[in-house]
């Protein structure tokens, strides 16, 4: 299969509980194409719910803290869905511990992008990470 | 009073029978002669007495040999008091000793308890020793009831054994007693008793416990600020962004300089937070205690500050032979590490830098103190006394949080060691870092 050109629609799942830093995301992943489509969640149970009605999803993006609770939580239920158990997920947090990676990692993440201290730097990475996650699911 | 030998010859059966066969020999022979003569007597006494004397060659050999001269009764006397005032003694300090001793004999039963056993544990000795079974298996805390019956067997592992065990009290309290328990056997090796020397640690556990329980707590706070603080801060920079980005061109001058203002605020925000973040890390992190050679330590922070060095064209000497000490390599680098870098930092413009780092003779040779002499900036003395708090900055005029020097000190206290400043302004700074001095190594002693 070849690589996706921009003409392709990609479906994106977007989850954080903080508007600002949404946002922040948000204006990142539009970057990446004008015809991206961007489902937006910002708590558990919105997110475990567009993931239950969508017909389409190419990638989800998760914040790692959600409201107190752990995204992991929404990570589960994207790897128990038939159709959507496959797709490359990123992790995103603040925080960056290791033991945090270590643990989104051993659950089936395929990614963790830091809110790094430059937001600019934290846009350019998450971008760089998405793309390169798109680029391998179509080869 | 000496023994007469004569009464120890005498009492030698062998001489007596000696002496009474040669009498009725010699008399048998005289009666033949003339058996009322009182020279036949006589004679047969004088040759019966040579017999007997004779046949007790041996014992008069030994009564007579220099190499067992009789013991006097004082000396006797004199030792076995001597003994009973050591085993009063003895008895003393067990009684009075605050821990508990017991003994078990051979069949594992428990023969004596002395008396602060009854302090321990609530109940009476009598009531301990009259038991068929062990009493402590009674009250030791169910979960360390293998670690107890392992002891037990002591007299046929025939090995020390300590440990750490939970007992309840009479009261119903829940204690904390360390024992040791040692067989003890006869010169020709057979198991006479086992000994068991137990103390109260409860105190020891439970400050023990709390400090854990603080630790976790530090834990919890450094996470909370770790991402909680951090949140917002990324937040005010994302948002500061987004409005230049989508209206920057048509910000006027004064509201681009608000929105630098932000920026830097949320800079330093987020550098305060690290700070606080690197300081309670070096709080929480436990300690390994290891020989770590000053001279390495020394030249890999040398090494990473080479580009430093070279810019401000700094001159670092250090001294031939630093000593070997005692604590973390990681703490000891950071240590050193951010000496030497504030020595770059606050340098004095001049002049050319020049630090110097040599170990300063000690009194006590346990302790090792290496000194960082710099012709720096220096520090206003007013300045000196809090210089080790967080956020305390000796001079201004240099980007800094202050933590730095707060960090050393929390590092030396962890290593058991200490950090001490020496400073004159505008003539320069030299710290002190005393740590715990190595063992000579063979080699070393063999120089």
């Amino acid at each position: 299969m070849s690589a996706r050109d921009d003409s392709t629609e990609l479906m994106i799942l977007a989850v954080d509980d903080d508007p600002a830093h949404l946002q922040i995301t948000l204006r990142a992943l539009r970057k990446l194409s004008p015809k991206i489509t961007i489902l937006q969640a910002t708590g558990i149970s919105p997110a475990m719910q567009a993931i239950r009605n969508a017909t389409r999803l190419d990638l989800c993006c998760i914040d790692l803290n959600l409201d107190g609770c752990s995204g992991l939580t929404v990570l589960d239920e994207v790897r128990k869905h038939p159709h959507f158990a496959r797709i490359p997920v990123v992790m995103v947090s603040t925080s960056c511990l290791e033991l945090e990676q270590a643990e989104c990692r051993a659950r089936g993440a395929s990614r963790f992008v830091h809110k790094a201290e430059n937001p600019r730097c934290y846009q350019e990475a998450l971008i760089a990470v998405v793309r390169e996650l798109i680029s391998t699911k179509c080869d | 009073m000496y023994y007469s030998p004569l009464v120890t010859i005498l009492d030698h059966p062998r001489t007596v029978r000696g002496l009474l066969a040669g009498c009725a020999l010699i008399f048998v022979a005289a009666l033949g002669f003339n058996p009322l003569s009182w020279t036949t007597l006589i004679c047969a006494l004088i040759l019966g007495t040579v017999c007997g004397l004779y046949l007790a060659r041996s014992s008069l050999t030994k009564l007579l040999s220099p190499s067992s001269p009789p013991r006097p009764l004082a000396e006797m006397h004199r030792e076995q008091a001597e003994a009973r005032t050591t085993l009063q003694q003895y008895a003393s300090l067990v009684d009075n000793l605050a821990a508990a001793v017991v003994i078990r004999n051979e069949a594992g039963k428990i023969v004596y308890c002395s008396p602060y056993t009854e302090v321990l544990t609530g109940y009476a000795r009598t009531e301990m020793e009259s038991r068929t079974d062990d009493f402590f298996l009674q009250i030791v805390h169910e979960e360390d009831r293998e670690k107890l019956q392992r002891a037990l067997q002591i007299n046929i592992s025939g090995e020390p054994f300590q440990f750490r065990c939970r007992y309840f009290h009479k009261s119903g309290i829940e204690m904390w007693y360390e024992t040791r328990t040692v067989p003890v056997h006869s010169k020709g090796g057979t198991f006479l008793f086992s000994l068991s020397i137990t103390i109260d640690v409860t105190a020891t556990v439970r400050s023990q416990k709390q400090l854990e329980e603080r630790n976790k707590d530090l834990q919890d706070f450094t996470y909370m600020v770790s991402h909680d603080l951090k949140a917002p801060i990324f937040t005010l920079k994302g948002m500061v962004g987004v409005i230049k980005e989508d209206l920057g061109a048509t910000l006027p001058a004064d509201a681009v300089e608000t929105f630098q203002h932000i920026d830097r605020a949320a800079q330093r925000l987020e550098q305060l937070v690290g700070s606080i973040l690197e300081y309670s890390r070096v709080s929480i992190q436990e300690t390994k205690s290891e020989e770590v050679e000053l001279d390495q330590v020394l030249n890999d922070v040398l090494n990473d500050f080479t580009v430093q060095r070279e810019s401000c064209k700094a001159t670092i000497e250090v001294a031939s032979r630093l000593p070997r000490v005692v604590g973390e390599r990681i703490k000891i680098y950071q240590i050193f590490s951010n000496l030497i870098g504030n020595a770059l930092k606050y340098r004095d413009a001049g002049r050319p830098l020049r630090i110097e780092i040599s170990e300063k003779p000690q009194r006590f040779s346990r302790v090792a103190q290496i000194a960082v002499k710099d012709n720096g900036s220096g520090i206003a003395p007013e300045k000196v006394p809090a210089l080790f708090r967080p956020f305390q900055r000796g001079a201004t005029h240099v980007e800094g949080l202050g933590i730095g020097l707060a960090c050393v000190k929390k590092l030396a206290d962890k290593l058991g060691g200490k950090v001490e400043v020496q400073s004159e302004l505008g003539v320069g700074t030299e710290f002190l870092v005393t740590l715990r001095r190595a063992a000579p190594s063979l080699s070393t002693l063999c120089e």
